[in-house]
């Protein structure tokens, strides 16, 4: 099949009115989060998981996605109105969207965002379209070996683009791989640290898991310093942009949108990665680096246009090696597996329509993004009023609802609260959670391709390194490690991710 | 609340964690040394990949152990014992209530429970939230969603 009647395929599907539905309401949930802070798109999908089960594969995904990057395009209306990024990928939005707000430029700041990640939303979606292609077909002709080897590639990159600390995210990506091994072990049928617990025989439930680790940690956390005064919102003038500020703001969206495209694409990448390294392209190819920070339409344009470019490409590695790059990739990997789907080469050629009709509805999401954030501006504004308190007990509610929801079994409470116990101390210990639940769903798939390997070779690691191709990415991944591991390259990671921790 | 380091130069952080990990990696180990068959690596029995990764993290593990005498660490904030109480309470309570109490009993309990983690909350606006969510999750839930559960559990006699 050649592209276009793929993509025909893909806009049938989009347009069935059941999936047309659930595409509104992932972008306008995905808004919703966006705009609220305190309350993420991960939190949000890991509490909607088990409502998706009830739908269509097609819907459920095509929703997941739409609360992904809804929340890029959310999270930028918060980052200008009130400087408060809602997403830690508008922290960069920030910084000039609030200047441009507090000169009474408000209205343009949110629709060149809004604009900048329509453009960019369209273009990633052809370009997914594009190479979805060649990339699963490479896949399809790797076995065991090079499939090791590329899990390990997508591990260690995923850590080395990250912030924090290098060696504490290896270990928590052992401690995720650790934590796949629990349950029955599918060649021998015996059950692996279960502790004696039924709850467990099917290894940690997934749902549960994401939940507490994202969703219960995240409350404890908004906990620890509560907001007493609700926050006070700039003044939205004219939303409409003069012609001189789409002529400046244009070629930014242009870079953007490709920096944005490729970054999204390597493991670990994706929307956070891709508006800080747009933000710094900008300055440097700026005539006038003087005037950023202090409200240069370009540094706003170009990072939304890269982060939104970045949330949808960030699903070609899912969608055709099976590999998820950022937790929320792995989060609808097991979305899917559950569903009884399962990611990789050949999920085009089994899958076409679920495949075609995901990529298709991330243009008419983008579109209804649009709609949702110009128009309605006001609505989001209002979102921003409601307090805290009333929103921790919802978050508590539906994720204890949706987690009992998926087996009907109390114990998987048990685990949700013990996981978010744990993410909570990981924080803590500056252990970042998101190489734990990337080893968490590639673990027992690891295992699996590592002991078909050697059952290969009769126990003869050398296998690894005779493959060209598996030889390859393990150097690569090699290499990758060692260069951050350097004391310069590791110094200019902690200042491209400074001003995230502020 | 505020964890302290005792000696500037130990990092109080990279202390915990390693021994935090060294737990983890010893317990996976152990059990996979005692209880599983570890096999040879062209005959891989169910204990031989954790037992290799435990073994990886033991060592990362001491790794971050030494990292924390090179350095002093800043005092983290902890968030206060009733937010944990109540937040890690609320979804127990769902759990332990779901059976005999039924849905309606458990999701109110567990509501009322999540809003007083917060220092900031009122009766008045706690009673206003728990109703407003019951219900919502409710229709959502069991009539939308027809959720296998009983509204009012077996204490009701149903």
């Amino acid at each position: 099949m050649d592209l276009f009647s793929n993509l025909e395929l893909g806009v049938a599907t989009m347009l069935k009115p059941m999936n047309i539905l659930f595409c509104f309401v992932g972008a306008f949930l995905g808004t919703a989060v966006g705009v609220l802070p305190g309350v993420g798109p991960l939190a949000t999908i890991a509490m909607l998981l088990p409502i998706t089960f009830k739908v269509s594969p097609e819907a459920s995904i095509i929703m997941l996605a739409g609360i992904y990057y809804g929340a890029q395009y959310g999270g930028s209306t918060t980052a200008i109105l009130i400087n408060l990024p809602g997403e830690a990928s508008s922290a960069v939005t920030a910084i000039d969207g609030y200047q441009m707000a507090r000169q009474g430029r408000a209205g343009t700041a949110l629709s060149i965002a809004a604009i900048g990640s329509f453009i960019a939303g369209t273009v990633a979606t052809v370009l997914i379209a594009l190479f979805a292609i060649p990339l699963s077909m490479l896949a399809l002709s790797f076995g065991p070996v090079e499939y090791f080897a590329l899990m390990t590639l997508g591990l260690v990159a995923s850590i080395t683009l990250a912030n924090g600390s290098l060696v504490n995210a290896l270990a928590m990506i052992l401690c995720g791989l650790l934590l796949g091994t629990v349950g029955t072990d599918i060649y021998t049928g015996s059950a692996r640290f279960t502790l004696g617990l039924d709850g467990l025989a099917d290894g940690i439930p997934i749902v549960a898991f994401g939940a507490g680790i994202y969703g219960i940690s995240e409350i404890l956390t908004g906990l620890e310093e509560e907001l007493t005064k609700p926050a006070e919102v700039a003044q939205i003038s004219s939303m409409i942009p003069s012609r001189e500020d789409m002529q400046t703001a244009l070629p930014p969206i242009a870079r953007g949108t490709i920096l944005g495209s490729v970054l999204g694409v390597l493991p670990g990448g994706g929307p956070l990665l891709a508006s800080f390294g747009s933000y710094a392209l900008e300055k440097r190819v700026s005539k006038h680096p003087e005037r950023f920070g202090k409200g240069a339409i370009e540094a706003v344009a170009g990072p939304e246009a890269a982060n939104n470019a970045g949330a949808q490409t960030s699903f070609v590695p899912m969608l055709t090696l099976g590999i998820p790059s950022n937790p929320i990739m792995a989060l609808m990997m097991g979305a899917l597996i559950i569903q009884g789907v399962t990611p990789g080469p050949d999920f085009m050629n089994t899958h076409p329509a679920l495949f075609w009709g995901v990529i298709a509805s991330m243009w008419m999401g983008n579109l209804m993004l649009l709609v949702l954030n110009l128009p309605m501006i006001g609505l989001w504004v209002r979102l921003l009023r409601i307090p805290q308190r009333a929103l921790f007990p919802a978050i508590i509610a539906f994720a204890s609802v949706g987690v009992y929801s998926v087996n009907t079994n109390p114990f998987d409470l048990v685990v949700m609260v013990a996981f978010g116990f744990v993410g909570y101390l990981m924080t803590k210990l500056r252990c970042e959670p998101a190489p734990l639940l990337l080893g968490f769903v590639l673990g027992p798939m690891i295992e699996e391709y590592f002991r078909r390997a050697m059952t290969i070779s009769q126990g003869d690691p050398m296998i690894i390194v005779q493959k060209p191709i598996a030889a390859a990415m393990l150097a690569l991944a090699a290499v990758m490690f060692v260069v951050a591991l350097m004391p310069t390259i590791a110094r200019k990671r902690d200042e491209i991710f400074v001003e995230d921790a502020k | 609340m505020e964890l302290r380091v005792q000696r500037a130069q130990v990092s109080l952080t990279d202390l915990v964690t390693s021994v935090m990990l060294l737990g983890t990696a010893g317990f996976f180990a152990f059990t996979a040394w005692r209880g599983l068959k570890i096999g040879t690596p062209g005959a891989m029995g169910p204990g031989f990949f954790p037992l290799m990764i435990a073994t990886l993290l033991a060592v990362l593990a001491l790794v971050i152990g030494a990292r924390a005498f090179s350095h002093a660490a800043r005092p983290a904030r902890v968030a206060g014992l009733r937010a944990f109480a109540l937040v890690l309470g609320a979804p127990v309570a769902f759990a332990l209530l779901i059976g005999p109490g039924g849905f309606i009993l458990a999701i109110a309990t567990s509501t009322l429970m999540a809003c007083w983690s917060s220092r900031l909350m009122s009766w008045r606006f706690a009673l206003l939230v728990t109703l407003g969510l019951t219900a919502l999750s409710t229709g959502i839930f069991v009539y939308l969603l027809k959720m296998p559960v009983s509204l009012f559990g077996s204490w009701a006699g149903l």
